[in-house]
C-alpha cells in the first residue's frame, strides 16, 4: 500500500462535532482518488491533514512505508513530499511564473533547474509565459501554472483542492481533460476534492463520498 | 506521548522568540505591580495623608475635562464633515487631524510664551492699544489651561476615529430617520450618537491615556499629577519604593479605564452591511455654514495654526544662534535612537505577528494582546519599572562584568542607552505591531501554506514569501515608530544617558530655562516629521477605502 489513513479524526477546538470521524483509506501507488462530498462536509479538511498543515486528534497517516503523524510522531508539511494545489492556486503574486515553479527547487543547480522549469512549462503547455507575472494569466492558466508548480518538485503524492471550482462551466470540461493527461503523464498518486460529480466520474479511479466527515460509500470506476 | 508531539511540533524558534520577547517586556511591568505589597515607609504615609488625594484630583479633572472637551468637539466635527456641505469642508476633512502633530508639551510652552508678559497678546495690547490688562487674565499655567493645551491638541482622536466610523454608515440610517419626522438636531442625538458609541469611546479612551501619560505640560504648568509626583518623589525625594507605588497606582488607574471603555462599549457590535451607500452630504447655506466653518477654524487655528505660526517666527529670531554643530548633534542623536528603537520594534512585532498566525491558538492569540499593554502604561510608570528591572539585571551580572573587565563599574546596562532603547521598546511596541498584524492580515495564510507545500520551512518562507508582501505594512510600521520616539518626552528625560540630549529633551531644557524662543527650531522639526507621518497615514487610508 502506498498511503495508508487509519482512524483519522480531527475537530476544531470548541467545535461540538468532529469535522473528520474515524476516516480510514489505503491508496495504492499511481492511483487517482476522489473525495466527492458536500461542502463543508470535511473533504478539504481530509487534505490538510494529509498535507500536514493540520494536526489529527486521532489516528494515523503512512506515506510509502513511513509514518507522517500518529500519536508521537508529526512530519511538518515541507518534509512530507507532498505536492498541493490549493483551491484559488495561491501563485505568488510577487513571482513570475518561472520564479512561482523555481520555489520548489532545492538541491538542484541553476542548469537543473532552468530546464525543470522549461519542462514543465512545457507540459502545461505555457512555455511562452515564463517572464508573465500571475496577475497577467486567465485563471485556467493560473491553474496551469500552480499544477506546474506543484509537480516540479517531484512530489509522491499530489492533492488537489477542488480544481475546477474557479473556472468557467464551458472551461470546465476542458481543462478537466487536460489535467487528466497531465497525471497520466506523470503516473503521479492523485487525491483530488470536489463537490461535482462529473468531476469525479472523469478523472477519478476511485470515488470516495463522504457525509459530515464520514465515508459512506467508496466505488471503484475501475470495475465499473 | 501526545505532549511530545505537541513541544516537537510547536518548539522553533519564532515561538521561542516570541515568548522571550513578552516575558522581557512585560517584566517591567510586574515588577512594578509586586511592589505595591511591600512595606510602605514613612515617606508614603506623608504622601498617601497629605498629598496623595491631590495627585488623584489633579489627575481625574485633566483626564475627564479633555476627555469630555475632547469628546463634544471631535464628534461635532466628525458630524459636520460627514454630513454636511459647507465651504472649505474638504480642505477642513483634514486640516484637523494636524494638531496631533503637535505634542502637548510643545502647545504648552508656546501658548504660554504667546500669553506672558512680553508675549505677542499682551504686548499687542499694552502698545498698540494702550490698553492696561492685568496679567493675571493670560495666565495659563494652571490645571485649566492644560486642560485647554490638552483639548487643542488631541481632540483629532475622537475626530478621526469617529469620522471614519461615520464614513462607513448607511445613508439609509438618516433617511428613515429623516421619514420619521426627526430633524438634524434628533438625528445626530438619537441615532448618530448611539451607534457611533464604540468609536467616540476609542477616541476618548485614547485621549486619556494621552493625558495621563503627560509629563511635560503638567511639569512646566505646575500641576501636581500622578507623572509629575512620580518624578519628585523619585529624583527630588529619592524614594524609590513610594514612586513605586505611585507607579503602582497609576497603571491600575490605567487598567481601569481600558476596563471601562471594555463595559460602557458593551458587547453590542452594529454589525454594518457590506456594501453601504454612503450618507449623502447635505449642503449648508447661509448663517449655518458660517458657524459650520467658523467651528472648524477655531479649532484648526488654536490647534495647528496658532502654535505653529508663533514657532516659526520664534524660529526666524533664534536660527543664528541655534543652528550650530551642537544643533547638528542633537538632530543626530534624536535620529539615531529613534532608528535604531524603531528597527527593534519592527524585528519584534514581525517575529510576534508571525508567530501568531501560524498558531492561531488561546496561547498565540494572548502573546498578541499582550504586545499591545505597553502603550496603555504612561511613560513615567515605564520607566520606573524599566530602572528596577535593568538594575536588578546588572546585579545579577556582575559575575559577567567582573569576567570581562576586573575594574567595572556596576551599573553597566543601567548607565548605557540600553535602558532607553528597552522603555520606548514596551511603550510603543503596540504602534509597530498593530500596522505589522494588519499586514499579516491581509496577505493571509494561503501563500505561507503553499510555501511549506513546496518545501521551505517556516523561516525559509518568511523569508521569501511574507517578507516582500509584508513590505508596505513594514514601512508604515516603521515610520509610525520613528515620529511617535522621536516625540516622546517622559521616557527620554528619565532614561537617557548622562549628557545625552534629543531635540525632544532639548526644547524641554529651553523651555524650562525660561528660553522658549531658543526651543522653536527643534519643536518644528518635531512638528515637520510628524507631519509627514501624519499624511501618511491619511494616505494610507485613503488607499484603504478604494
Amino acid at each position: 500500500m502506498f498511503i495508508e489513513i487509519e482512524g483519522l479524526c480531527f475537530r476544531y477546538p470548541k467545535a461540538p462535532k468532529a469535522v473528520i470521524d474515524d476516516f480510514s483509506l489505503t491508496i495504492d501507488q499511481g492511483e487517482v482518488i476522489c473525495i466527492l462530498g458536500e461542502s463543508g462536509g470535511g473533504k478539504s479538511t481530509v487534505l490538510r491533514l494529509v498535507a500536514g498543515l493540520e494536526v489529527p486528534s486521532k489516528g494515523r497517516i503512512r506515506i510509502n512505508d513511513i509514518t507522517m503523524v500518529d500519536e508521537s510522531v508529526f512530519v511538518q508539511p515541507e518534509k512530507r513530499g507532498v505536492g498541493m494545489v490549493f483551491q484559488d492556486y495561491s501563485l505568488f503574486p510577487h513571482m513570475t511564473v518561472a520564479e512561482n515553479i523555481r520555489f520548489g527547487l532545492n538541491k538542484m543547480t541553476n542548469k537543473e533547474k532552468d530546464y525543470r522549469i522549461t519542462q514543465m512549462l512545457d507540459l502545461v503547455s505555457l512555455g511562452d509565459y515564463k517572464k508573465r507575472y500571475p496577475y497577467e494569466l486567465s485563471g485556467g492558466q493560473q491553474q496551469r501554472v500552480a499544477i506546474a508548480r506543484t509537480l516540479a518538485p517531484k512530489p509522491s503524492l499530489l492533492l488537489l483542492d477542488e480544481p475546477f471550482s474557479n473556472l468557467d462551466a464551458h472551461l470546465r470540461s476542458k481543462i478537466r481533460e487536460e489535467i487528466k493527461i497531465i497525471l497520466r503523464q506523470t503516473n503521479i498518486t492523485v487525491i483530488f476534492v470536489t463537490h461535482d460529480e462529473e468531476d469525479a466520474k472523469s478523472m477519478a479511479d476511485r470515488v470516495v463520498i463522504l457525509k459530515e466527515g464520514k465515508i459512506v460509500e467508496v466505488t471503484d470506476h475501475k470495475l465499473v | 506521548m501526545r505532549t511530545l508531539r505537541f513541544l516537537v511540533n510547536k518548539l522553533n524558534s519564532w515561538s521561542v522568540l516570541s515568548v522571550i520577547f513578552i516575558v522581557l517586556i512585560l517584566s517591567p511591568n510586574i515588577d512594578i505591580l509586586i511592589h505595591m505589597f511591600t512595606k510602605p515607609n514613612e515617606n508614603w504615609l506623608h504622601i498617601k495623608t497629605y498629598l496623595l488625594t491631590d495627585y488623584i484630583i489633579n489627575s481625574a479633572i485633566l483626564v475627564v475635562m479633555t476627555g469630555v472637551f475632547c469628546t463634544l468637539a471631535g464628534t461635532i466635527m466628525a458630524w459636520l464633515i460627514s454630513a454636511y456641505n459647507f465651504p472649505l469642508r474638504n480642505f477642513f476633512k483634514w486640516a484637523l487631524i494636524l494638531p496631533l502633530a503637535i505634542p502637548p508639551y510643545i502647545a504648552a510652552y508656546t501658548y504660554n510664551g504667546i500669553l506672558d508678559y512680553t508675549g505677542v497678546v499682551q504686548t499687542f495690547l499694552r502698545n498698540d492699544l494702550g490698553i492696561q490688562v492685568s496679567p493675571r487674565y493670560f495666565d495659563i499655567m494652571s490645571i485649566y489651561g492644560a486642560v485647554f493645551i490638552f483639548t487643542m491638541v488631541l481632540f483629532p482622536y475622537v475626530y478621526m476615529i469617529t469620522r471614519a466610523f461615520l464614513e462607513k454608515q448607511s445613508a439609509s440610517l438618516i433617511e428613515n430617520a429623516r421619514l420619521l419626522g426627526k430633524n438634524s438636531f434628533e438625528i445626530f442625538i438619537y441615532v448618530i450618537l448611539p451607534i457611533s458609541r464604540g468609536a467616540i469611546l476609542g477616541g476618548a479612551t485614547l485621549v486619556a491615556l494621552e493625558v495621563l501619560n503627560d509629563y511635560g505640560v503638567a511639569a512646566y504648568f505646575g500641576v501636581q499629577t500622578f507623572s509629575t509626583a512620580i518624578f519628585k518623589t523619585w529624583f527630588a525625594m529619592g524614594d524609590i519604593d513610594s514612586a513605586l507605588k505611585l507607579a503602582a497606582l497609576l497603571m491600575l488607574s490605567v487598567f481601569g479605564i481600558v476596563l471601562l471603555e471594555k463595559i460602557l462599549r458593551g458587547k453590542k457590535k452594529y454589525n454594518l452591511t457590506s456594501k453601504v451607500r454612503p450618507i449623502i452630504r447635505k449642503q449648508l447655506k447661509g448663517a449655518q455654514a458660517s458657524l459650520a466653518v467658523f467651528i472648524c477654524f477655531v479649532f484648526f487655528s488654536f490647534g495647528f495654526i496658532i502654535p505653529t505660526l508663533q514657532l516659526i517666527q520664534w524660529s526666524v529670531l533664534t536660527y543664528e544662534k541655534i543652528l550650530n554643530i551642537y544643533f547638528i548633534q542633537l538632530m543626530f542623536n534624536s535620529v539615531w535612537v529613534a532608528l535604531v528603537a524603531s528597527v527593534l520594534i519592527i524585528t519584534i512585532s514581525v517575529v510576534i505577528a508571525n508567530f501568531s498566525r501560524i498558531e492561531d491558538n488561546w496561547f498565540a492569540k494572548l502573546i498578541s494582546k499582550l504586545t499591545l499593554v505597553g502603550y496603555s502604561i504612561p511613560g513615567a510608570v515605564i520607566a520606573i519599572g524599566v530602572i528596577l528591572f535593568i538594575t536588578q539585571m546588572d546585579h545579577n551580572l556582575q559575575w559577567l562584568y567582573k569576567m570581562i573587565d576586573p575594574n567595572s563599574i556596576t551599573l553597566v546596562l543601567g548607565t548605557s542607552i540600553v535602558m532607553l532603547l528597552f522603555a520606548y521598546v514596551i511603550r510603543f511596541l503596540a504602534v509597530g505591531y498593530q500596522s505589522i498584524e494588519s499586514g499579516f492580515d491581509k496577505v493571509g495564510k494561503k501563500f505561507f501554506e503553499a510555501s511549506r507545500m513546496l518545501g521551505k520551512n517556516v523561516t525559509q518562507t518568511f523569508i521569501q514569501v511574507d517578507f516582500p508582501m509584508l513590505k508596505p505594512a513594514i514601512i508604515s510600521g516603521f515610520a509610525l515608530t520613528f515620529v511617535d520616539i522621536m516625540k516622546e518626552l517622559p521616557l527620554t528625560l528619565i532614561l537617557r544617558p548622562y549628557n545625552f540630549n534629543t531635540l525632544a529633551t532639548k526644547t524641554y531644557e529651553y523651555a524650562n530655562n525660561e528660553m522658549v524662543h531658543e526651543a522653536s527650531i527643534a519643536s518644528l522639526i518635531i512638528i515637520l516629521v510628524s507631519l509627514c507621518a501624519i499624511y501618511m497615514l491619511y494616505k494610507l487610508g485613503d488607499k484603504e477605502k478604494v
